[in-house]
């Protein structure tokens, strides 16, 4: 009978409790699936940004000068240097370990690097060179791994070299052996002009001075041909030029060749002893892997931070080789764009979950009110306090731990990611919550009320709350903003930053609240001396019943605040990314690579779309003469009367002084850069281009972006330098504006179809979207869209609510009004004058709300990972803020109807006079 | 609980209770707030034996609800002194006002949503009181049905409140009221919303529950007709009781019965009483009367310098006889 009787009384306002346990499910559901998506969204921005990275940027790579073999001491051999190594990988950390490859050991061997041969021995052979090849180089390599790589096409495979070392007999039985056996690449083998069987001298081979056998120098015989199982295997990407020669060009001489000759692993160890100078690398190949980035990057700061000894150590040899990643600075970057991502996101959602609190207190508070009478009964018969707060309670916990459990679950099924206890707190707290309020709601009494001299404590302690938490909230944006941008850089949550937003919103909700009356007294005002019944009356009750309308208020602005600030933020961060881009890019298109003849640039020119062109020559390495004293800096002769144009907008461009495409006197004008400076004024200035050019200063600048590189420049006009030496000077960099409404994807294929493709063309709008397309980006888009979801639902169910919990007053209220002749529109208008005030003073405070609130994130957080400046400035897009506003008020608008509409459907039940007090 | 409880079954299951003595001496209730404050009980004395059936009447605003709220434990008075068999009202609190409510009143009041819960059929808003109390389920079921049974709507069992006509949903909530056999039964307008023949038969019903089980009945109303039905009827003016109609019957010489009402003015432990209204309107009393003590009586005189020069004569306002 007991439970029965509970049953009863639980189900008697099933509404309410629908209500409760779909705000519980569908809060549950998102709380747990936030976490889990941020998780996944970050594990999909390391992931991309590692496959981003290339192989050989992404391995454990050291590089170092020093044999890590030793002639004297026969233990340190190729195969105990490569365990040292192996050893460094079985010591990794876990996070680590599992993403690591077999590590490989390369020595190379050559002369002390000459430009622009590199350390390459010229040698002779006896097949001829080829014609093309102005000189023929080899360095010689040991790396064992090779063989698994490759495969013998020709010839066998390099035996090892004992050394010059004389017999252990001691009487000169046996000769030392002058022959390294070495092989090449197929390839290198065709382009170096040698084959199977050719002897390779006359390269600073090693001697051994104390043996006079060895009277016979030693040579390198090509033993065999070799040809990569797959061309296109990481491997190669670490063995630079191992399948090829290198080619460097000499402009005076030609090409020269610099093929790499393969020989037995333990040839090094011999060779160890000779003048050769060694070069070691270490590679430890990183896959792409998700899973605990930050254990992940601890354990790699772990291995590069340590040194690997390898060699002999006596005698002052062996060498300590020191590895390093790009990948921890790829994975520093994924981590501090993630934090500001989700740095950001909180901020957005902050306001949700306070909101959706909120509506659960609003639902409790409607359930314990449909149920006064019932409650207030059970009271005076007999029922004690606690025994109904209990039954309430319970009734709490059966509407919302099962609720929880279903939406957590489906979350959780949802979004598949691992399981971290801490996803739950804010699930268990919302599946708490109903049984919490419930219990602690305020039980009626069926004693009388009488309303004329009623205390007014509670109100007047809702006075003090309300002071309060404005006075927190300003607390909490004034610690904040002390802080600065430390509140983001650790890696725990801050409660603070988590909450100063909600404070905010709330503050603002009550101030809203509070503040309302006034201009509604203007209203009320008009509305006197107009005609109309319904504005009187709505006017006057919404002075006069005002307060229970927070909620509602909290949820509308919440809403409205996280529209205006994600656009307000989106535009900020594109903006500075635009910023940032176009900084780098020095115009809105950048072409770089090849030479840019007049003609090319005045075809460019004529591409529609293009507004103008700012050729940049460069000339590294120019003497720059002041009086006495002479400096290096790199000369940039560029189109001075355009560059201005070109850079119209863009972050540090330099401001040229006009006449600077005139002579002075003899003289060219040049700008130079703060650091180049000279000492003292009034002396004489020259640059030399060929020949000895006088210039005079005609400005100094701190920066140029798009094309001054390091603090040593100068600049002057391209034209006139052109006359002056009469060189042509060609450019390598072109700078090009493009009409405001260009197509950049057209433009960009008409230029690159004249210049032939060749070189890059790099577009400011294209690194912005693709900045806006990268994960992060997405996720903070999407999170702002799911955000503003919610937050439209929960302003419904808020309006629903509310208007549903005064349905009773408003119900007895029309049923007088409607025995005293009121028409059905003007009942159903006094339902929209609950509302529409409401909405119209939570849009504006909302608006204002949403446009303050990016200051707070661009002082708080650390956004350079996305505009490269931490606290870019503020931008509000006006057009766009108008369009979502416009769209806001849409919703609202509808919001308002719908929920009139569901509040008129319920309300119709409680239209008899003199039922429930 | 100090007062003790005989339970005697009787028709099954009805119990015979005793010891529901209503005491309130200088009663006051003052709501105040904000500077402002109402005295809704002015020192309003009343006694009323156990096992009796009386009636409060008196105009809206007299205090007569406020006093039924003070009663039924839901508020506590500001002065005074107020006990119901023999349970101090102004030190009520906490545990002992739930056992208060649970054990020693019930009450029945003019609305139907005030006394049955819509949702629940007569037998379990009748198991409710109960349940809350923590009887067994066993013991709820067997009293349930026999106060139905008592009350004349066991055919009600299984119906809603919606489904009842207004006499069965009053008798119905006067088998809630009793089902934890209080010692008081209170009953604020339980006619109010009924017509003159239905109100006859809840008044005939609660006689037969004050008869059967002996608990004391305090009905409030400003239905005259309620009058009719009970022994005593104490009249409520500004917060006080100001006269007490006793009715009695009668068998005269020749064997006929008559109904005989006395009404009588409360007087107080210090000697204070109001005069009837109609008293003073009557005779113009305004300000002051003289009074004059004869040896059987006393004497109200209109003050001589004011209003017209009486006649002189003496009019006994200290009794006075209705007959109907």
């Amino acid at each position: 009978m007991r439970l029965r009787l509970l049953l009863r009384q639980a189900t008697s306002s099933i509404g309410a409790s629908i209500a409760i346990m779909v705000i519980v499910a569908v809060a549950a559901g998102l709380f747990t699936a936030w976490p889990r998506l941020s998780r996944a969204t970050f594990a999909d921005e390391v992931t991309f940004q590692m496959a981003q990275t290339n192989a050989n940027a992404r391995a454990l790579t050291g590089t170092a000068l020093g044999w890590p073999v030793g002639a004297f001491d026969t233990s340190t051999t190729y195969a105990a240097a490569l365990d040292a190594v192996e050893g460094v990988v079985d010591e990794a950390g876990p996070m680590l370990r599992p993403n690591l490859g077999d590590p490989e050991l390369l020595i190379s061997v050559g002369m002390p690097p000459v430009n622009p041969t590199g350390t390459g021995m010229p040698f002779d052979a006896p097949t001829p060179r080829p014609a093309d090849l102005a000189g023929r180089f080899f360095e010689l390599r040991a790396i064992d791994s090779l063989l698994e790589h490759a495969t013998i096409v020709a010839g066998t495979e390099p035996a090892a070299w004992p050394g010059l070392q004389l017999d252990a007999s001691g009487d000169g039985s046996t000769a030392p052996a002058t022959q390294i056996e070495v092989m090449f690449s197929v390839h290198t083998a065709q382009r170096l002009g040698v084959s199977v069987g050719d002897e390779l001298s006359g390269w600073p081979s090693p001697e051994a001075p104390a043996s006079p056998e060895a009277a016979e120098p030693v040579v390198a015989v090509v033993t065999g041909l070799f040809e990569a199982t797959d061309q296109d295997e990481e491997y190669w990407q670490f063995q630079v030029s191992g399948l090829t020669p290198r080619i460097a060009s000499d402009p005076n001489a030609g090409d020269f060749a610099i093929g790499a000759a393969y020989v037995h692993p333990d040839t090094a160890q011999a060779l160890s002893s000779s003048a050769l100078r060694p070069t070691t690398s270490v590679w430890i190949p990183v896959a792409v892997g998700t899973g605990d980035v930050a254990g992940l990057l601890d354990d790699l700061r772990d291995v590069t931070a340590r040194n690997i000894p390898l060699g002999e150590s006596g005698f002052g040899g062996g060498l300590q080789m020191r590895l390093g990643s790009q990948l921890i600075d790829v994975l520093d970057r994924a981590i501090t764009s993630q934090r500001g991502t989700s740095a950001v996101l909180t901020l957005v959602a902050a306001g949700p979950v306070g909101v959706t609190f909120a509506l659960l207190a609003l639902g409790t508070r409607l359930s314990v009110s449909r149920r006064r009478a019932t409650l207030a009964l059970a009271n005076a018969r007999g029922g004690s306090p606690w025994q109904i707060r209990g039954a309430l309670a319970a009734e709490g916990l059966v509407l919302g731990v099962p609720a929880a459990l279903l939406g957590a679950a489906a979350a959780t099924v949802l979004v598949p990611e691992s399981f971290q206890l801490g996803d739950y707190g804010l699930p268990a707290l919302a599946a708490l919550a109903p049984a919490v309020l419930l219990a602690s709601e305020k039980l009626p009494s069926l004693r009388t009320q009488r309303a004329d001299i009623s205390t007014r404590s509670s109100s007047r302690w809702r006075w003090v709350a309300e002071v309060l938490l404005v006075a927190i909230a300003g607390g909490a944006v004034y610690l904040l903003l002390s802080r600065g941008l430390q509140a983001t850089t650790t890696t725990t949550v801050d409660p603070l930053t988590t909450a100063t937003p909600l404070l905010i919103s709330l503050a603002a909700a009550v101030l809203a609240t509070r503040l309302f009356p006034f201009p509604m007294r203007l209203v009320h005002a008009a509305a006197r001396r107009g005609r109309g019944l319904a504005a009187f009356l709505g006017s006057a009750r919404a002075i006069r019943e005002s307060g229970g309308g927070l909620v509602p208020m909290l949820a509308l602005l919440v809403g409205t605040s996280i529209a205006i600030f994600s656009t307000a933020m989106l535009s900020t961060l594109s903006t500075g990314v635009g910023e940032a881009t176009l900084a780098a890019n020095g115009a809105e298109m950048r072409l770089a690579g090849p030479p840019y003849s007049d003609e090319v640039v005045a075809e460019i020119e004529g591409v529609e779309g293009v507004a103008a062109t700012a050729r940049v020559f460069a000339e590294p390495q120019t003497a720059l003469t002041a009086g006495e004293s002479t400096r290096q800096a790199t000369l940039y002769a560029v189109d001075t009367a355009t560059l201005g144009i070109v850079q119209t907008g863009v972050t540090g461009a330099l401001a040229l002084p006009a006449g600077m495409a005139a002579l002075e006197g003899e003289a060219i004008p040049i700008v130079l850069s703060s650091a180049l400076l000279p000492e003292e004024d009034g002396l004489d200035l020259s640059v030399r281009i060929g020949s000895l050019v006088p210039v005079t200063q005609v400005g100094t600048a701190a920066a140029a972006a798009g094309f001054a590189e390091g603090p040593l420049w100068a600049v002057v006009d391209l034209e006139l330098l052109r006359e002056v030496t009469g060189q042509n000077l060609v450019p390598r960099l072109l700078l090009v504006d493009l009409e405001p409404d260009a197509d950049v994807d057209a433009v960009t294929t008409e230029v690159s179809r004249i210049v032939g493709g060749i070189g890059t063309i790099a577009t400011s709008s294209g690194q912005q979207s693709a900045f806006l397309s990268s994960p992060s980006a997405i996720s903070m888009q999407v999170g702002f869209v799911v955000a503003l979801v919610v937050s439209v639902l929960q302003s419904v169910l808020a309006l629903v609510l509310t208007l549903v919990l005064a349905a009773p007053e408003r119900g007895r209220l029309v049923a007088v009004l409607r025995t005293l002749g009121i028409g059905a529109r003007d009942s159903r208008r006094l339902v929209s004058w609950e509302l529409v005030p409401l909405g119209i003073v939570a849009l504006v405070v909302g608006t204002v709300l949403g446009l303050a609130l990016p200051h707070l994130v661009v002082a708080t957080v650390d956004l350079s990972p996305f505009t490269g400046q931490s606290s870019p400035p503020v931008v509000y897009d006006g057009g766009r803020l108008a369009l979502v506003l416009a769209g806001v008020l849409a919703i609202l608008g509808l919001t308002l109807l719908v929920a009139s509409a569901v509040a008129r459907r319920l309300s119709l039940s409680v239209l008899r006079i003199g039922d429930a007090t | 609980m100090s007062t003790s409880t005989a339970q005697e079954p009787i028709d099954g299951a009805t119990t015979r209770v005793s010891g529901g003595e209503i005491v309130c001496e200088d009663l006051v209730r003052i709501y105040a707030a904000d500077g402002i404050e109402v005295q809704a009980l002015q020192g309003l004395n009343l006694h009323v034996e156990a096992g009796d059936l009386v009636a409060i009447v008196g105009a809206s605003g007299s205090g007569k609800s406020t006093l039924l709220t003070i009663l039924s434990g839901l508020d506590t008075p500001t002065a005074g002194r107020a006990s119901v068999a023999g349970v101090d009202l102004l030190t009520l609190g906490g545990k002992r006002r739930v056992a208060y409510q649970r054990h020693t009143v019930g009450f029945v009041w003019q609305q139907t949503s005030r006394n049955l819960l819509p949702y629940l059929n007569a037998l379990e808003n009748v198991a409710l009181p109960m349940a809350l109390a923590g009887q067994s389920a066993k013991a709820i079921d067997e009293r349930a049905d026999a106060l139905l049974e008592m009350l004349g709507v066991s055919h009600c069992r299984d119906r809603r409140p919606g489904a009842m006509s207004g006499g069965e949903q009053q008798r119905t909530a006067i088998a809630v009221a009793v089902a934890n056999s209080p010692q008081v039964l209170l009953a604020d307008e339980p006619t109010g919303e009924l017509d003159e023949a239905t109100s006859a038969e809840v008044l005939e019903m609660m006689r037969t529950v004050n008869a059967e089980t002996g608990v004391t009945v305090l009905i409030v109303t400003h239905d005259p007709t309620v009058s009719e039905h009970v022994r005593r009827t104490v009249q409520i003016r500004d917060g006080r009781t100001s006269t007490e109609v006793l009715r009695r019957r009668e068998t005269d010489e020749h064997g006929a019965e008559l109904h005989v009402a006395e009404e009588f003015a409360v007087l107080d432990k210090v000697g204070r009483m109001q005069l009837p209204q109609d008293f003073v309107s009557a005779l113009e009393l305004k300000d002051r009367v003289r009074l004059t003590l004869e040896e059987d009586h006393a004497g109200v005189w209109r003050d001589g310098r004011h209003g017209k020069p009486g006649p002189g004569g003496d009019e006994p306002t200290d009794q006075q006889e209705e007959e109907r």
